[in-house]
């Protein structure tokens, strides 16, 4: 197992120091692959805070330096008070803002391996209902797979689609539709 | 008859309808409105108030989009055939009510009875009246009415993130309606056994979106599919003895068949990506949607596997197939905006019938004559019912709340 978790993250590496997206296991079909394409460390907006590989230059806001507690989900100034990533329309792509999100949220996950989470994929109102069950659990694998690769056990993790049924907020134009396409990360016991 | 009015391609008659039930028991109310564009050329038709059942007769036709409804007050009260004939009305249906209805459907022109029929006594009287409708329609276009029917659907209410999820089943015309199933987690999905006595349908109730039947009259229920993994989009086969669904593995969904009492789990298709909301066009095919070549398509495949290809081609986006013979409504998606169109699997003609922006769900009536869908026209979320000529449109609305992701059900005995 440890091995294995190893020699994904080699690879993992090895892609984005090269440029190359790694390919999701899920197939693409419209929502392209979940890390996006030509997503390489330069691509990265150095203004979110924080860089997406783990170095952590933000010391104080604690990222990816994997000293996450639990007590820190509890914590509204920790970045693990972000639950919730947003995805583009007809996308699984992780989009660069939310990076430093999932990574530390990986930086817990894979220290504390009795936690659990569901990762739960949601659709805007667009579409075929139950179509959209199967888009937004694509959503949540996307979230699934990097998190992997960041070490997070499978078992950790728990992945739902709830399609359009669960909305965040109401309304039939974009804003709403953008609130809506998403990932909820639930941590067990919450 | 007015054929100048008639003939205005505008709204020319509607109608509002408070959909009742038991208060108590009762599921969501819905109220009704119809609109008839110009209906000019179709069959023109009076429907004698013999009874405070001859509006839900005309309500009836009115929806079909299959006829012109002429008001019985143009006789002014007087219904010889005299005076009949001079509104130049096509048909005309008298009748009785006292326990049962007795009906004649007169010829106006030929001064022939077309048709008699006797209904006999129903506890749910307005059952009566689209029985009686059923025998009408049939008798004038040659084709079995299916306004003897039913239909589920998703009532959800509350704020974001609070909302509860009810499934109500109703008379086709949106009456007497009754929740069979109450969540703080979603239900959706709904389908119909042949027989119409029990709804499949899936419930998050445990988590994740897991394959329920459940039978009307008794409330039981039983998992269909395997509670550990995620599955949605139940159908029942024509004969009752196998449901469809879909079944996901780490976010590919692929579907499967089983027993409609559970068990004997077979896959049918093995791609992956999305295949999914199965519906069975027969016994031995099912047409489903898949995103096997970028954006969702309908396929078929056999129900015993094998003989995959590809069925719509018209359009980007083409899903949530609901079949009766050779119509097949879908849903289409088009410029950001997702519309039901019905499709002639025959004659490959192809038509919109939606007039909202963000509709879905199509549920076909057995007759492939009318769609019901969910809509959001009119800036609330609610059903709506197409006739297959887009002439008629009836809206199913709640005052409060969202209606949604109707199922029509078959033919009732």
């Amino acid at each position: 197992m440890k091995t294995t978790a190893f020699a994904i993250l080699i690879l993992a590496g090895a892609a984005l120091a090269s440029g190359c997206a790694p390919q999701t296991t899920t197939t693409a079909g419209d929502m392209g692959n979940p890390y996006g394409t030509g997503m390489p460390p330069t691509g990265m907006p150095p203004a979110s805070g924080g860089n997406p590989y783990g170095y952590g230059n933000n010391p104080s806001a604690n990222y990816g330096s994997g000293n996450y507690t639990p007590a820190d989900l509890n914590n509204p100034n920790s970045i693990l008070a972000q639950r919730v990533i947003y995805f583009d329309f007809d996308s699984s792509n992780i989009r660069p803002e939310y990076i430093n999100v999932l990574n530390a949220h990986a930086a817990l996950l894979a220290t504390h391996p009795h936690l659990r989470v569901r990762l739960e994929g949601h659709a805007d109102e667009r579409g075929s209902r139950e179509y959209n069950v199967a888009l937004s659990e694509r959503r949540g694998y996307a979230v699934f797979d990097y998190l992997q690769l960041k070490n997070v056990r499978a078992n950790q993790m728990e992945v739902i689609g709830y399609g359009e049924e669960v909305p965040a907020v109401f309304g039939s134009n974009e804003a709403a539709w953008g609130k809506n396409r998403r990932v909820e990360i639930k941590y067990a016991g919450e | 008859m007015n054929r100048k009015a008639l003939s205005i391609p505008s709204i020319l008659l509607s109608t509002l309808l408070l959909a009742g039930g038991l208060p108590a028991q009762a599921g969501v109310e819905l109220h009704s409105r119809i609109d008839v564009d110009a209906t000019a050329g179709e069959t023109s038709i009076v429907i004698m108030p013999f009874s405070p059942l001859s509006k839900v007769i005309e309500a009836d036709l009115q929806r079909s989009g299959r006829f012109a409804l002429m008001d019985p007050a143009r006789t002014g009260g007087n219904f010889s055939p005299e005076a009949l004939r001079a509104t130049g009305v096509e048909y005309a249906v008298v009748g009785s009510h006292s326990g049962g209805l007795d009906l004649q459907i007169l010829n106006v022109r030929t001064g022939q009875v077309a048709g008699a029929f006797r209904i006999p006594p129903h506890p749910n009287e307005r059952r009566m009246a689209h029985k009686a409708a059923d025998l009408i329609f049939e008798k004038i276009t040659g084709v079995r009415g299916a306004f003897d029917t039913r239909i589920a659907y998703v009532a959800v209410s509350g704020p974001p993130r609070q909302q509860t999820y009810q499934l109500i089943v109703a008379d086709a015309d949106g009456f007497n309606p009754r929740t069979i199933v109450s969540s703080r987690q979603p239900v959706m999905a709904p389908a119909w056994s042949p027989d119409a006595k029990q709804l499949a349908y899936v419930s998050y109730e445990t988590g994740r979106p897991v394959v329920y039947v459940q039978d009307l009259a008794s409330g039981s229920k039983r998992a269909i599919s395997d509670p550990n993994r995620s599955s949605t989009s139940p159908a029942w086969s024509p004969d009752g003895s196998r449901i469809a669904y879909s079944v996901s593995d780490r976010g590919n969904y692929n579907i499967v068949v089983a027993s409609s009492f559970g068990g004997g789990e077979r896959q049918l298709t093995n791609t992956r990506g999305i295949n999914t909301e199965p519906q069975w066009a027969d016994n031995s095919t099912i047409v489903f949607t898949s995103d096997r070549s970028g954006q969702p398509q309908l396929y078929r495949i056999n129900a015993n596997g094998g003989g995959e290809s590809r069925l719509s081609f018209n359009g980007g986006y083409n899903a949530g197939a609901s079949i009766a013979g050779n119509n097949v409504a879908v849903v289409r998606q088009n410029g950001g905006q997702t519309q039901i169109a019905l499709m002639n699997a025959a004659s490959k003609e192809e038509r919109i019938l939606s007039r909202g922006t963000q509709d879905d769900s199509p549920a076909i009536a057995p007759n492939g004559m009318m769609v019901l869908y969910a809509t959001d026209a009119g800036g609330r979320k609610g059903l709506a019912v197409a006739s297959d000529n887009s002439k008629a449109h009836q809206s199913l609305y709640a005052t409060a709340g969202e209606v949604r992701d109707p199922a029509w059900s078959p033919y009732l005995d």
